[in-house]
Order: structure tokens, then sequence, then C-alpha cells
């Protein structure tokens, strides 16, 4: 070997690292696919990406746009190695280009959320300013310590600040915990505020069942509600006739209690129907609680279905997206129980609301079909009303 | 010769040789061969270093040559998670890696998502996740490859949260993936994560590890409890056999042709070719959600509300009963003539063993603690929910 090829293959393997392109690396990253495909090409680009140094955290933020879940871990975790070896170093981090990333919400929130994070590393107080406006903002995180922020800056002021406060950020809330801290304290200081309407839970339902779940078989099977509604349909059921019995929630997370109000029926599924109105064409997420498995169909068309059972009663557990049409819209749940025995595979429950992207609310009523009756069209989140209590 | 003999050598020799503490309860036994072990520790003495966590977890610490890695999960949503090494002698964070949960992070509050304890060699780290994510780091924290096993097997579902550690095999990283969804034991190619075999299972909860065992032949072959105590191919994930032993929360302890199986007690068994001989049952080894240690020819345990119990190994014969103050989920540890037992109120308790057990120290971390403690290089490795400490002489 001569000695100018020396020098050049040492240059070759000094030089150039910091300056190339993320470009071709992020593309193999991206091409990650199932059960572990393309992870060889992936690994030798995640070095190459995390060689690049600093200029790579923007580009490799951006390509979240485009990453399946599995390679934005890809690029997450090259994130958090470029910037381990910059403060390692102590270097300083793109501070301009993540501010301008994190105010960009046109980008992924989790690749905006590891910008503010990287952000605040290196300059805490300008990035806790940044985060006290960004109580809107479509991030869960970053909307939740960003409410969190402003009510600690009010109650450093005084109480009727912090009250003030409250009442400004309520609306912005989106955690189920968080809310109740803040509705909490309006109501104790007189200022109810409504949970169920807030959060846009549908209340009415017309429901039917049970159909047969025999060893969990009916969770494929399309029974007739799945195909064609009829509000006065009678079909065949799991333990005889079934038709739609009309239910009002009274539950403030909009719970229907499959097992109070059918029965405490194994092996079964239930189909709860609704009508909802919209003003406008609106994109959409049908955000469901339950812990049974559970398929969501809107207009007629499957949205979500998740053949599982029993993993708990996680807020907003099940998430589907569509859009609302102008006008009358069609929501059904199917709702499949299993056979388990232990206690905590007792629950067949659901509820479900609509929201946007951020799980706030979108303006929509929605209308109690009975068999009998006229629709009623009134405000999603319409709790059933508590009985009147008995004349003494 | 007999064909056990060559098995129970053969796990003499790791043994013997075993400074790291690569995995869930060390080599899966939850006992060390190290000597000359601290006991305790005050705010003045005996901590050689302590380091902050970025989240909590019940997964233990992991140790292979001078790397301490850890695994922690944080955020409202408990979706954060970290793998993270340190250095075992001063205690300087050499890395740390973020990724985000791709599954539910539900779960009882009682666990989180790094409750699988990760698994270490020479290649580096294996940190599997409740939520079913699966990453490969080198010692240097190179990415070697990740899996979102939901993405893959979307219906994996445990409300109260998964906790059964990977373990290693020749190359292998079994996956232990017991749920209430797609129910499968994988091997993933440890080199690249793809899967080698994928062998399905029943829906059901499962918070046990795997044991691997190492034949006469030189095969391995995988225990894993649940319905049934199975017995799979490393090689391939065919079932070898499946034997009628009582399961639960904790983990079996193989030791040589010894298995130790909790659930209702704990049932000794010699493990023979295509089953198990039961040997004894000892209905008072409750050890809830730890798991039974065997050292020096006893078999401990400690139950969840402080009872320890000193089994002979041989008979199932109960040599003693021994109080200890506080809660436990975390299993015992035994090394240099100690038991170590870590408590929920965050104690951490040396008992000197033999014919008359003893409480030699009790060191207060300050910390809730739920992970199993890690004995390597002298030292003591204990988390809490907040802080890795390593107990030791500097």
């Amino acid at each position: 070997m001569t000695r100018s090829l020396v020098l050049l293959l040492a240059l070759v393997a000094v030089a150039p690292a910091r300056a190339a392109d993320p470009g071709p690396p992020l593309q193999a990253i991206l091409a990650v696919g199932k059960e572990g495909a393309g992870n060889t090409d992936a690994a030798a680009a995640w070095k190459q990406l995390v060689a690049t140094g600093p200029d790579a955290i923007i580009p490799t933020l951006t390509a979240f746009d485009t990453a399946t879940p599995a390679a934005a871990n890809w690029l997450r975790s090259a994130v958090s190695a470029v910037a381990d070896a910059e403060q390692k170093a102590k270097r300083s981090l793109p501070v301009e280009a993540l501010k301008a990333f994190v105010k960009d919400t046109r980008r992924q929130p989790a690749a905006r959320r590891i910008a503010y994070e990287l952000y605040a590393t290196a300059v805490p107080g300008e990035a806790t300013n940044l985060l006290a406006e960004l109580v809107n903002d479509p991030e869960s995180d970053l909307r939740r310590e960003a409410i969190a922020e402003r009510l600690a800056r009010a109650a450093k002021v005084s109480p009727a600040a912090l009250l003030a406060a409250q009442k400004e950020l309520v609306p912005f809330a989106r955690d189920r915990d968080q809310l109740e801290q803040l509705a909490k304290a309006l109501d104790t200081a007189g200022e109810r505020f409504n949970k169920t309407t807030h959060l846009n839970y549908v209340t009415q339902w017309l429901v039917a069942g049970p159909f047969d779940n025999t060893d969990e078989a009916g969770y494929a099977k399309a029974y007739p509600p799945e195909t064609q509604f009829d509000a006065k349909a009678e079909y065949p059921g799991k333990l005889g006739p079934v038709a739609w019995k009309a239910m009002q929630s009274a539950d403030e997370y909009g719970t229907i209690n499959l097992n109070q109000e059918i029965g405490k029926v194994k092996f079964a599924v239930a189909y709860a129907y609704a009508v909802v109105e919209a003003p406008a064409a609106t994109p959409v997420e049908v955000r469901a609680t339950s812990p049974n498995a559970l398929q969501i169909f809107l207009n007629g068309e499957k949205i979500y279905d998740r053949n599982a059972y029993h993993n708990g009663r996680a807020v907003d557990a099940h998430v589907a997206k569509g859009t609302l049409k102008p006008g009358r819209n069609t929501v059904l749940l199917k709702v499949c129980q299993d056979d388990q025995k232990q206690p905590w595979t007792q629950g067949w429950e659901f509820a479900a609301r609509i929201s946007d992207a951020t799980g706030g609310r979108v303006p929509l009523q929605q209308a109690l079909t009975t068999p009998t009756g006229e629709p009623q069209l009134v405000p999603l989140g319409t709790l059933k009303a508590a009985p009147a209590p008995e004349k003494k | 010769m007999t064909r056990t003999f060559p098995a129970t050598v053969a796990f003499l020799a790791v043994l013997s040789v075993a400074a790291d503490w690569p995995g869930f309860r060390g080599t899966g036994t939850g006992a060390s061969t190290e000597k000359n072990l601290p006991t305790g520790f005050s705010e003045t003495s005996g901590l050689r270093w302590k380091a902050t966590l970025p989240g909590r977890g019940v997964s233990g610490v992991v140790t292979h040559g001078s790397r301490v890695y850890v695994t922690a999960s944080s955020g409202p949503r408990d979706d954060r998670l970290h793998v993270l090494a340190f250095d075992a002698a001063t205690g300087a964070q050499l890395w740390h890696r973020q990724l985000a949960a791709t599954g539910s992070t539900a779960a009882h509050p009682d666990t989180c998502m790094a409750a699988p304890t990760p698994v270490a060699d020479a290649s580096g780290v294996y940190a599997l996740f409740a939520s079913g994510d699966v990453a490969a780091f080198d010692p240097d924290g190179t990415l070697r490859w990740y899996r979102s096993l939901v993405s893959d097997y979307p219906t994996i579902t445990n409300q109260v949260g998964m906790a059964s550690s990977p373990v290693l095999a020749a190359g292998k990283l079994i996956v232990p993936m017991d749920n209430y969804g797609e129910s499968f034991l994988a091997a993933l190619d440890a080199k690249t994560g793809r899967n080698l075999w994928k062998t399905p299972r029943s829906k059901d909860a499962n918070w046990a590890t795997p044991a691997v065992r190492t034949l006469a032949d030189g095969k391995n072959e995988v225990l894993f409890p649940g319905r049934d105590l199975a017995v799979y191919d490393a090689d391939t994930g065919a079932k070898k056999w499946a034997a009628k032993v009582p399961g639960g929360i904790a983990s079996p302890t193989v030791a040589g042709d010894l298995l130790l199986t909790p659930g209702g007690g704990v049932t000794a068994s010699k493990l023979e070719a295509g089953g198990v001989k039961e040997l004894w049952k000892s209905p008072r080894l409750q050890t809830g959600m730890s798991s039974p240690v065997v050292f020096e020819g006893k078999v401990y345990g400690v139950t969840s509300a402080g009872v320890l119990l000193c089994v002979d190994a041989a008979t199932g014969k109960v040599d003693w009963d021994f109080r200890v103050k506080g809660k436990f989920s975390a299993s015992p540890v035994a090394a240099d003539g100690k038991l170590y037992l870590f408590s929920e109120e965050g104690n951490l308790l040396a008992v000197k063993l033999g014919a008359e057990p003893e409480l030699i120290a009790e060191s207060k971390t300050g910390e809730r603690g739920q992970a199993t403690p890690a004995v390597s290089g002298g030292a003591i490795f204990i988390r809490g929910d907040k802080t890795l400490f390593c107990v030791g002489s500097k």
C-alpha cells in the first residue's frame, strides 16, 4: 500500500463522519418491517446516523413524520445517542433549530417532545417559558406540563389568580387525573365543570345482546346488527330473541355496564349503536374504554378491531380514526366477552367518546333513536338525569 | 457416569467462574460464588457509589464485565423506556438510551413497564419491556437491533403488566410472551432480532421467567411454567415434554437436575429424560412473588410478609424459620454464607446462614424497592424507584 493511499484512508476514516448526509441512513431505518425485517441494514444506518453528530438531530426528528412505531424507536434511540455524546463532550446542541422544531406543530408530536427535552437540557429557563405557551399543544405530555406550569405560576401570585388560571386552563386539559384535579378545584370554588360534555362522551346508546361468542368465535361472525341496522328488528340471540334497548349512561365517563344492562353472560357479544350529528365533515377519533375485545364501525365501515380480552380499563385504550360526514353518522360498537373465571375478567362494559386528534372536544350532537320514538338531538355528554328524590 | 452427573458438573462449573450477574436472579438461581461481600451500608460508609435513575423499575440490575445495566420507565403514561449502562467501579453513567412504549402501558400500580430484568453478555445488553418492546445494545450503547412485538403481534395484552424476563441460550434471546392475546415463547437471533422460532402458548397471564438447562450433549432446553411445566428444545422451539407441576407468579429454579417450582409452597422435582420425578413438597415455603434460591444444599424462600424459611434441598425438611421485618416481592439472593433480602420498604437485609440464622445488617435506602439485588465484583447492587446503589468498599 502506498503512503498516499494510507493517508487518504486515514482522512476518510476521520474527516467526513460528522458531515455525512443523514438521508440514506434514515431511509434504511424507515424501511424496517415486521418481525425484524431490515434490522441488519437499520443497525448499520443507525451507526452512520449517530456518527453524523448534531447535524443528524433535526433530520432524524423530521423522519418521525413517516416512521412506523418500530422505526420511530430506532430514530429516538439515535437522537438520544447523539445527545448523550454531545453532552459528554460538553458541546452545545442546535438550540434555535430545536426551538423552531418544537414550535412547528406540523411535525410529529413525539418528535417535538424529544426536541423540547433536548432544548430544555440546553437552556432550561428559556424552555420553561416556551412550555408555558403550549397549553393547547397536540403532544399530550407537553400540554399536561404546560398546564401544570401555568397553574404553578398562578399559584405563586394569589388564590384569585390560581382560580382564574384553573378556569382558563381546564378546557385544555385531557388527562383524567389533571382534569379531575382542576374540576375538583373549580367545584370547591362553586364553578361547576362538566367533564362528560368536555370529553364528548356518547352517553345514549341502543344496545342489543347477548349474541353467541362461544370459543370466542362470535368476534369474527357478523351478526345482523353489523350488516343492517333496524331499530325494530328482533334477532335470534344466545339466550333467546334479542331486540334493541335504549340505554343512557349515568356515569360521568359514559360507561355502560353490560353485565347490569344485559346480564352477566359469558361467551357473549353485544352491539351498541348511536347516531351522531356533525355540522360539517370532521376528522375525528372514536376513543373507547373497555376491557373487552372490541370492534368499532363508523357509518358501516369497520375502523377498529382488537381481539384481546381483559387488558384493563385504561382510558381511551382503543382509538379509531375516521371522518364524520355532515349530518347523520352512525357509530356501532361490538363488545365481546369471553369465558374466563378470574375476578378481574368479569368486566363487560364500554364507554366511547368522539374527539379531535388531541382528545379534545368536537361540537357534536347525538340522537337517541328508540324503536318507538322520534330522534331527539342532545349535545354529546348528556347524562341520564338523576332520579328525583322521593317525596316524604 | 449417569446422565444427570454431567449436567450437575456443568452447572457447578458455570457458578465457579461467574462473577457476572447477567440476568434475572443472576444465572437464574439467585446464588453466587462471590466471596468477601459487604453486609450493608450506612449514610456515611459502605456505599461504593450511587446514581440517579430516570424512572422506576421492578427489573433487576444486571452486570457483565465492567458494565452495570439497568432499565427504567417514566412519564405520566409510563411510556418512556430507558436503558442505561454504568461503570461498575465508579458508577459513572456510560450511556443512556431512550425508547417509547409501542404497546399498552396499562398495568397494576405495583409494577411498571420496566418489569422484566434485562440480560447481558459480552455482546451487550438485551432489554425487554412490559410493553413488548425489546432492544439490543452493545456495551457502548450502539443499538444492534430493536423489535416492537406489539407491532408484529397486535393482540399482546396483559392488564396486570408483563414481567417475565428474557434469557439467553447459545446465541438466541428467548422471549417469554405469555399473555391474554397472542401468546408465545420465541427465540430471537441475538445478532439481528429476527425470529428463529416462535412457539404458541396458551392465552394466560404469566410472570415467571423461563430457565435454560444445558444437557450432557451440549444442547439447551428451555423450561417454562404455565398451565403445565413445558420443556422446549432451545434450537427449534419444539415442545419436548410437559409435566403437571404447580405454578404461580414466581419463577422456577433449576440447579443441575433439581427443579424447584413455586406455587402453593415449593415443589422439588428431579429432572429426568422426558419428565420429572417429585422429590418433596414444602407447603410452608410460600414465596409469593419472590422465587426460591438453592444454596449449599439448602433451599431458602421468603414469604411476602417476611417469614424466611430454610429447607433441606435433599429432603424438604424444614431446618428453621426466621422472621424478618418488611414486605417482600424481590427474590432473595445467596452468596458468601449470607442471604440478602431487599424489602419493599427499601431495606437491604443481610442474614448470616447456618444452623442458627442471624440478621447481621439492615441498611435503609429510603426508597421503595421491588427489584432483586445483584451480586457481582465484590458488591451488592440494589435499585430503588429513583436510585441505583452499589454496596461495597471503594
